[in-house]
């Protein structure tokens, strides 16, 4: 009865361990479960047999690979404001809790802006951008070692035409993974 | 019904007449002068088109200066004169010429030889001989130092051997370049493949201060033109909008490494730099005033982006600019009492003049389009700038009563203008 209890108790002990580092991997691996419970070692050292991996794990790629993932959504401002839309906090909730999942994980946020504003102003205003999701993460309790800021004002939109639907487009904070 | 049609087609022609002999240029009445056919000794296919370049250039210059009103082709055609070491100066005097200036190019030895001789019309006197020579890859600046001999004969800035630097991404992304004023002779001068933006050239052209993203975050750096090396001058943040004092030992730029950009000084020689104005807004685009002694800049202290002069040790901030609620990216003119800035008016980017002494302003540009970085040339009589008026960025030059556009650049798109001063006080 004991060893049932020990072994259930380690078993979700693994589980909640897991859940911390990679959410997507523990669903999938009771196997290896029980077979740490036995020893009691520290679960992360255990390989992970690849067939049952089904969601892909950011370990395996490159940066260039991860970036292309999307993982981390980027978040769109109003006209001439840096403050964060109440819209866009729930995009911004959600990279964070990714960002928490991966705690390694370093990234570059990058301010941008549309084409209505000097560039001297654009590059200002883009960083205000930049640090202001800096902030509001930082806030969701990622920590500021984490994260790189650099503004690249309107020199880099998404949509080149000159109208409000470009605008809207252009007026952004993009994330960009630089460490895994 | 003839007289009508008669007086119809003398009638533009009357008008032009008239705005001839009216025009004032630059503040002082243009000199007219007159350039008759250069003479030309070449011998090579390629030293005859040289010397017709090095005329070509020279006319341009003058036609360009605001400062000379060349005689038109057809006043030319009345003079018969060919003998560039006497020239009939009665006859000269007669078609309304002020001055004459004979050239005279010759092929030597692999060489060009370019002479001219200015004389004085109404005196009949001789004023001014010079003569170059040099490679004929050298025709142009040959062209633009004999614009330049004849500028300081009148007392003017030389401006034809000035230059502006620029960024483009023609190769793909932004880097920095430069060119000779009438946008000839384009060469590139960085390849960090990062990203460089909004140069500034010193008063002696031998550097450019320039930002430049190729270590990530924009770090601030002067390239030295003829040692093709860079120093870096100020990282951490973000550093933009850098501007050489009139002497070029100091440097003026905005830094965001205090948590906003504010303006700081740094000293060339002894690397030391320090810390001008302390604001809630962003202070950008520094600019000394011609003397050194005050520094124009903009600020959104206020709230939205204005424009302010200050002492040169950060004392004394005043606003100078109360129309339009977003007024950015000025240049201080030579003569101390014009400031060039962009204004954002209805949604729209245009250029315009305030007048300190007067307060008036003055709208060079209009249209949809964004118009960005007004420069000012080295002698104030004309403005380099970037529109996107033809659909990509392309640096244009204007004179400074918004007259004869010029386009300079078409490949790419070409941006962030800085035309070369020259301290006339030194």
């Amino acid at each position: 009865m004991k060893k049932i209890t020990l072994v259930l108790v380690a078993g979700i002990f693994l589980i909640t361990l897991g859940g911390c580092k990679k959410k997507e991997k523990v669903k999938v691996i009771p196997p290896a479960a029980k077979q740490v419970a036995k020893t009691g070692e520290e679960v992360k050292e255990k390989p992970i047999p690849k067939p049952v991996v089904q969601e892909e794990s950011i370990e395996d790629m490159s940066l260039e690979e991860i970036n292309r993932k999307g993982y981390l959504q980027r978040i769109y401002f109003d006209f001439d404001k840096y403050d964060i839309r109440e819209d866009q906090k729930p995009i911004l909730i959600k990279n964070a809790e990714w960002l928490k999942a991966h705690p390694t994980v370093k990234i570059l946020i990058e301010g941008h802006c549309d084409e209505r504003g000097t560039e001297e102003y654009n590059l200002a205003l883009g960083e205000k951008r930049a640090k202001a999701v800096r902030d509001f993460l930082i806030s969701l309790g990622i920590s500021p070692d984490r994260i790189k800021i650099v503004s690249y004002g309107k020199s880099r939109p998404l949509d080149p035409r000159h109208n409000e639907e470009a605008w809207a487009k252009n007026r952004r904070a993009e994330f960009v993974i630089i460490a895994k | 019904m003839r007289k009508i049609f008669l007086l119809l087609a003398l009638f533009p022609l009357l008008l032009a007449q008239q705005e001839i002999t009216i025009r004032i240029r630059g503040g002082i009445p243009a000199i007219r002068i007159a350039v008759p056919p250069f003479k030309i000794k070449a011998y090579t296919d390629q030293g005859k088109a040289a010397a017709r370049e090095i005329e070509e250039t020279f006319r341009a210059d003058l036609a360009f200066s605001r400062v000379f009103e060349p005689l038109s082709r057809d006043l030319l055609a009345l003079v018969k004169d060919t003998n560039p070491d006497k020239p009939d100066l009665k006859a000269w005097e007669s078609v309304g010429a002020s001055v004459v200036f004979m050239g005279k190019v010759e092929e030597r030895g692999g060489q060009l030889r370019f002479t001219g001789k200015l004389y004085d019309a109404r005196t009949k006197g001789f004023i001014l001989g010079k003569s170059f020579f040099g490679k004929a890859k050298f025709r142009r600046l040959m062209a633009h130092r004999m614009g330049d001999e004849l500028l300081k004969y009148f007392g003017q800035i030389p401006i034809f051997t000035s230059k502006i630097a620029f960024i483009s991404d023609r190769d793909g992304n932004r880097e920095l370049y430069i060119m000779d004023y009438d946008g000839m002779n384009q060469v590139r001068l960085t390849y960090t493949k990062g990203m460089e933006m909004l140069p500034a050239w010193s008063h002696n052209g031998e550097m450019v201060a320039y930002t430049s993203f190729r270590r990530g975050s924009p770090s601030l750096y002067i390239r030295f033109i003829y040692q093709g090396k860079d120093k870096l001058v100020a990282q951490g943040g973000s550093n933009i909008t850098p501007d050489f004092s009139p002497d070029d030992k100091l440097l003026l730029y905005s830094s965001s490494l205090p948590g906003n950009y504010e303006i700081f000084l740094y000293n060339l020689r002894t690397e030391q730099r320090r810390r001008l104005t302390y604001s809630y807004g962003s202070d950008l685009s520094p600019k000394w005033s011609p003397d050194g002694e005050k520094i124009l800049f903009s600020s959104d202290r206020s709230g939205s982006p204005q424009l302010y002069i200050m002492d040169k040790n950060g004392k004394n901030p005043r606003r100078i600019t109360f129309q339009g609620s977003y007024n950015a990216s000025p240049d201080w003119a030579p003569d101390g009492d014009r400031v060039v800035y962009v204004s954002r008016v209805m949604g729209r980017f245009n250029l315009y003049i305030l007048y300190l002494s007067t307060s008036q302003v003055i709208k060079l540009t209009s249209g949809m389009a964004m118009n960005e970085n007004p420069c000012f040339s080295p002698d104030g009589r004309h403005i380099v700038f970037s529109s996107n008026r033809s659909g990509r960025y392309q640096i244009y030059i204007m004179d400074y009563d918004g007259k004869n556009l010029r386009q300079l650049t078409s490949r790419g798109n070409n941006l962030m203008p800085s035309w070369q001063k020259i301290n006339h006080r030194r």
